[in-house]
């Protein structure tokens, strides 16, 4: 019976310097284990709660079960509540028309979806897939690319008391996010990721709250979803914020009244900008704002041909302030607009909406990796070696869950 | 407005070797012993304050020594080993240039091992004992480092055979708990003592010091068959002579098998059926005491009867805690460290 040595990872230096001599046994190297990273994770995580609650004077484990009673919230919301929240959003929706507030004007009936101008603006929320083509290039993007990018919070804007903005047709600001970030949810899931809704219902939730979710489950990623109203009603499209400072007195007031329930104060929300201008998730925001807003506006200018796109914008909204992560805030429509109201009635034109955000999350990762992998490749490290075994296992399963998901076997 | 630079540092204070990496990728040891000069005598002649490592070790007769972390752990009560514990962390923060860094406004941020068994008071004494030369710190169970620095995290049994004591810990992907760890008192230490004990029953004459033991056991031991003759000359009755440790090395070798091998089964016998046998295949053996010839072997023949397994070898004895260490610094998120002054 003959032993093997795990080889200790590589290191930069030759010989350590040493103050007594080191024997060394002969190895016959064996790759390391291939571990997925998020038992890394996990295990850091426990290692770090331990040293949390020694320094807090807690009973052991009391930092983990906190983080686990706040996981466990977070998934019933997910996968119970999706429902749930569609078919609340929808009988809210379906009350709140006011059919009066018609124009008749046609949208124009691009491609498959119906023509709305009747006065009565049903939503089928029993319609998951919406006659639009759907966007099978999307997933198959995310199942070829090695995820670098995994827990997505998804914060859909406002709810509860604070309903956002509003004025056509009844729609609310908060139900339409709402609904977008569970289809965003879905379809994020679909590829492999594990997207996290700050709220899967109609509740306020403090921008504390939400931010605290991001920060909580070390999301990679945190993107904050609303609805745009414009002064100019005529003015209409897509627009994506990412945290920055403004000198323009209308973001400055648009952050405001985003900022509204925010708990942050004006000071608390400045001393926090100085701590991030700096920061080169800054960078990494605006790289996925930009991402985000191409293809919002590319894949949505298939179905709204007079779209425009608002551009990449920084403003210092409280939300992408507090976040850890690359964060941005994406206004995918304008509610004062009264065509792009109607569209927003209409349920294949929101998942067109969820379908673009995540694809801008999909071009983001792939990106990023690309990025990654140019870095490393002229860096020999036992890392690297490490990572890309990760890499492997990720991408697998990632598409064995999809797959499951296809076949309908969904937990 | 810039961040100040990060030094990562992964550390391990070892009964009887600390060693120290860095994320500038520095490494060095020292021998876990530290020593003031006994008089005003001492002190001329060795022109130092303080020795530490080898340098105290081979001028004990003129210290107060001091070995600061009996078992693995700080001991308790006593001044004299915390500031020694402190002496061990100085020397190795300074050669490894942690502390110029510092000094030039880096922070630092470390990952200590500790024992498996060690308590909460234990864990305190050694923040304590961290202070002024970390900024941030977590703590971890030892064998846990090595076993995150090699990646073996699922169904994998680290048993770590040092000095003061052997440290198992089987990975299941979940941070290790109580259940899943074991310590034992028997390791080199007590086979430094057996050897002693067997030849002084053979030899009531002979006079060698437990750090001879231990040479001999470091260069000699061996478990299960060898061809060699250890002949050693030592003073018997003030005699120097030359006598045969083959049987006296082997016997106390070997003495640490059955506990070593007994608490590895009971370990395994403690997890899910379904995964004993993906277990029993993944034993990592680390330690100083690991590359000792035939034991390995031994241990794999001891599982045998519960259906085999396979004992790996963990290369690099010296930084293999230390190199965990580091590896759990560098991925540990920023918002923790934060969380988590020295
Ligand atoms: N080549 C070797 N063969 C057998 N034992 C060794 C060898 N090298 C070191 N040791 C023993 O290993 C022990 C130290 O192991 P180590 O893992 O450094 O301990 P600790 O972590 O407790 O300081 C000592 O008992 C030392 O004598
Ligand atoms: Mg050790
Ligand atoms: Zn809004």
């Amino acid at each position: 019976m003959s032993f093997k040595t795990v080889p200790a990872p590589e290191r930069p230096t030759e010989a350590p310097n040493l103050s007594v001599p080191v024997k060394r046994k002969r190895a016959t190297h064996t790759p390391p284990k291939k571990v997925d990273r998020r038992f890394r994770k996990k295990l850091l995580q426990g290692a770090i709660d331990e040293n949390l609650d020694l320094l807090a004077d807690r009973p052991l484990g009391s930092t983990t079960k906190d983080r686990e009673r706040q996981r466990r919230r977070i998934r019933r919301w997910l996968f119970g509540s999706a429902m749930a929240g569609l078919v609340l959003i929808g009988t809210s929706i379906v009350l709140t028309m006011r059919p009066t507030l018609a124009t008749g004007e046609a949208v124009p009936n691009s491609g498959s979806f119906r023509l709305i101008s009747s006065p009565a603006y049903q939503i089928d929320v029993n319609d998951p897939d919406p006659a639009l083509p759907s966007l099978e290039g999307a997933i198959l993007i995310a199942e070829a690319i090695p995820l670098t990018i995994r827990t997505v919070v998804i914060d859909p804007g406002h709810g509860g008391r604070d309903g956002g903005t509003s004025l056509n047709f009844g729609l609310l600001e908060k139900d339409l996010t709402l609904d977008i970030g569970i289809r965003l949810a879905r379809r994020l899931e679909e590829a492999g990721l594990s997207p996290i809704l700050t709220r899967s219902q109609d509740v306020e939730i403090s921008l504390p709250e939400r931010v605290a979710v991001a920060n909580i489950e070390r999301a990679d990623l945190f993107i904050s979803i609303h609805i745009n109203w414009l002064p100019d009603r005529s003015a209409r499209g897509v627009e994506t914020y990412y945290l920055g400072p403004s000198d323009d007195p209308f973001l400055n007031r648009l952050a405001a009244s985003e900022n509204r329930a925010s708990g942050f104060t004006l000071a608390d929300t400045r001393r926090l900008l100085e701590v991030i201008y700096a920061d080169v998730r800054r960078e990494e925001s605006r790289r996925l704002a930009r991402s985000v807003q191409d293809s919002l506006f590319e894949v949505l200018r298939t179905e709204n041909p007079d779209i425009v796109s608002r551009g990449v914008m920084s403003a210092p909204f409280a939300v992408l302030v507090a976040t850890e992560m690359p964060a941005i805030l994406a206004e995918v429509a304008c509610l004062s607009n009264d065509r792009e109201a109607r569209l927003l009635a209409i349920p294949a034109y929101r998942q067109k909406i969820a379908d673009a955000l995540a694809e801008g999350v999909f071009r983001f990762a792939t990106q990023k990796e690309r990025n990654s992998l140019a870095r490393t490749s002229h860096r020999v490290s036992s890392r690297d070696h490490k990572d890309g075994a990760q890499r492997g296992f990720l991408t697998d399963e990632a598409t064995s869950r999809t797959q499951r998901h296809v076949a309908g076997d969904e937990s | 407005m810039t961040e100040s630079k990060n030094v990562f540092v992964g550390i391990d204070l070892g009964t009887s070797r600390s060693s120290i990496s860095t994320s500038d990728g520095e490494h060095h040891m020292v021998e876990s012993f530290v020593g003031w000069p006994l008089d005003m005598v001492a002190r001329k002649v060795l022109k130092q304050k303080v020795l530490v490592g080898r340098d105290a070790l081979e001028n004990r007769t003129m210290l107060d020594l001091h070995r600061p972390l009996e078992r693995g752990l700080l001991k308790e009560g006593s001044d004299k080993d915390q500031q020694a514990v402190r002496e061990l962390v100085s020397y190795l923060m300074e050669v490894s240039g942690v502390s110029q860094a510092r000094k030039g406004g880096a922070k630092v941020r470390s990952v200590i091992g500790v024992p498996a068994e060690a308590l909460r008071v234990n864990r305190q004494h050694l923040r304590e004992a961290m202070r002024g030369f970390v900024d941030h710190l977590i703590i971890v169970s030892e064998p846990f480092a090595v076993a995150y620095g090699l990646d073996a995290l699922l169904h994998a049994l680290v048993v770590d055979i040092g000095a003061g004591t052997s440290d198992f810990c089987v990975m299941q992907g979940r941070y290790p708990t109580d259940e899943d760890q074991r310590t034992l008192p028997n390791a080199g230490d007590w086979i430094d003592d057996q050897i002693l004990k067997i030849l002084e029953e053979t030899n009531p004459d002979l006079k060698a010091s437990i750090h001879t033991a231990r040479a001999w056991k470091e260069e000699f031991g061996f478990v299960g068959h060898s061809k060699k003759v250890v002949e050693v000359t030592t003073p018997i009755s003030g005699k120097p002579t030359e006598i045969d440790i083959t049987a006296a090395l082997k016997q106390a070798c070997e003495a640490l098998v059955p506990p070593v091998a007994e608490t590895m089964l009971d370990l395994i016998t403690s997890i899910e059926p379904e995964f004993q046998e993906r277990v029993r295949n993944n034993v990592i053996l680390a330690g100083g005491i690991a590359p000792m010839s035939g034991l390995a072997q031994a241990l794999e023949k001891a599982m045998a009867p519960y259906g085999g397994g396979n004992v790996q070898v963990a290369e690099d004895p010296i930084f293999q805690g230390a190199d965990g260490g580091l590896a759990l610094a560098m991925d540990a998120p920023r918002s923790d460290w934060e969380k988590l002054p020295a």
